[in-house]
């Protein structure tokens, strides 16, 4: 029997901004643009996260309880909060800020930005934007 | 008149380009464009197709136009999807839909308030600063 070929997403590495094709089911793979690991996989914030980059193509969510403190965050399919943020961010998705919602940083790049009447923010925003794709041919 | 329109003390038409300062005690819609200060104590309404260069103070700000400034609220900004904000806000409360745009920055929360309020009140009640007056100056008041 012939195997059912597998759904497709369409992606962008957030590193050099390379577009392509993976299967629904991929949680990491390799960008051919740039050749470097990528993640895919959506990412969940329940609690206080501290690191130096959060990178994916796919979406993250920050539950009230969670806490983000990074240098910079760099999301595919968007960011949704309901608790804090305290880094630069990067997405070609949605902003997404719940009533409680508290960011802070230097600059946040975002396709769109939806911010509840309750949130508290600082820092730079330019809205719409969107990724360049970098010169990666050799 | 519709409801919406009742609202506004002060309306500066569609068709109406105005350069300077302006300042209300109640609510103002701008429909027309605009080049200067605006400070309300009320609300400020900028309409869809609206353009604004200006600062603009005020207690409430809904924003559906574009606005070119800076913009202080000591309450809230409402920026509806068709809304651009190109300058810094600051402000206690502020929302946004989905489809609107801002380039600035951004300083919302009780410390946007404070602020904005601080400001609000140095613009409206400028402190006085002690002048060095000599005793010829001083007679002639007398």
């Amino acid at each position: 029997m012939a195997k059912k070929p597998s759904a497709k997403r369409k992606i962008r590495c957030y590193l050099c901004g390379r577009g392509f094709e993976v299967s629904t089911k991929t949680m990491s793979t390799t960008c051919p643009g740039c050749n470097r690991a990528i993640k895919i996989e959506d990412v969940l914030v329940k609690s206080y996260v501290p690191v130096n980059e959060l990178q994916t193509c796919g979406r993250i969510k920050i539950t009230k309880r969670g806490r983000v403190a990074a240098r910079q965050i760099q999301s595919g399919e968007g960011i949704e909060c309901d608790g804090a943020i305290d880094a630069n961010i990067e997405t070609e998705g949605t902003m997404k800020l719940g009533p409680k919602a508290v960011w802070r940083g230097r600059t946040l790049q975002s396709q769109s930005l939806a911010i509840a009447d309750g949130a508290r923010l600082e820092g730079d925003i330019i809205v719409p934007w969107t990724r360049a794709e970098k010169d990666t041919a050799k | 008149m519709d409801d919406r329109t009742s609202e506004y003390g002060t309306i500066l038409g569609a068709d109406a380009k105005f350069k300077g300062d302006l300042s209300f005690d109640s609510a103002a819609k701008i429909l027309g464009n605009f080049e200067g200060a605006i400070k309300a104590k009320g609300k400020v309404f900028i309409a869809d197709g609206s353009t604004c260069k200006a600062t603009v103070t005020a207690k409430e700000i809904e924003v559906e136009g574009h606005i070119q400034g800076n913009v202080q609220a000591t309450e809230r900004v409402e920026i509806k999807p068709s809304g651009r904000i190109t300058g810094d806000i600051i402000a206690a409360r502020m929302s946004m839909a989905d489809g609107a745009s801002i380039e600035g920055h951004v300083q919302i929360g009780p410390a946007g308030a404070t602020g904005a309020k601080a400001s609000a009140a140095a613009e409206m009640k400028p402190t006085a600063r002690p002048q060095s007056v000599s005793p010829a100056q001083a007679a002639r008041v007398k």
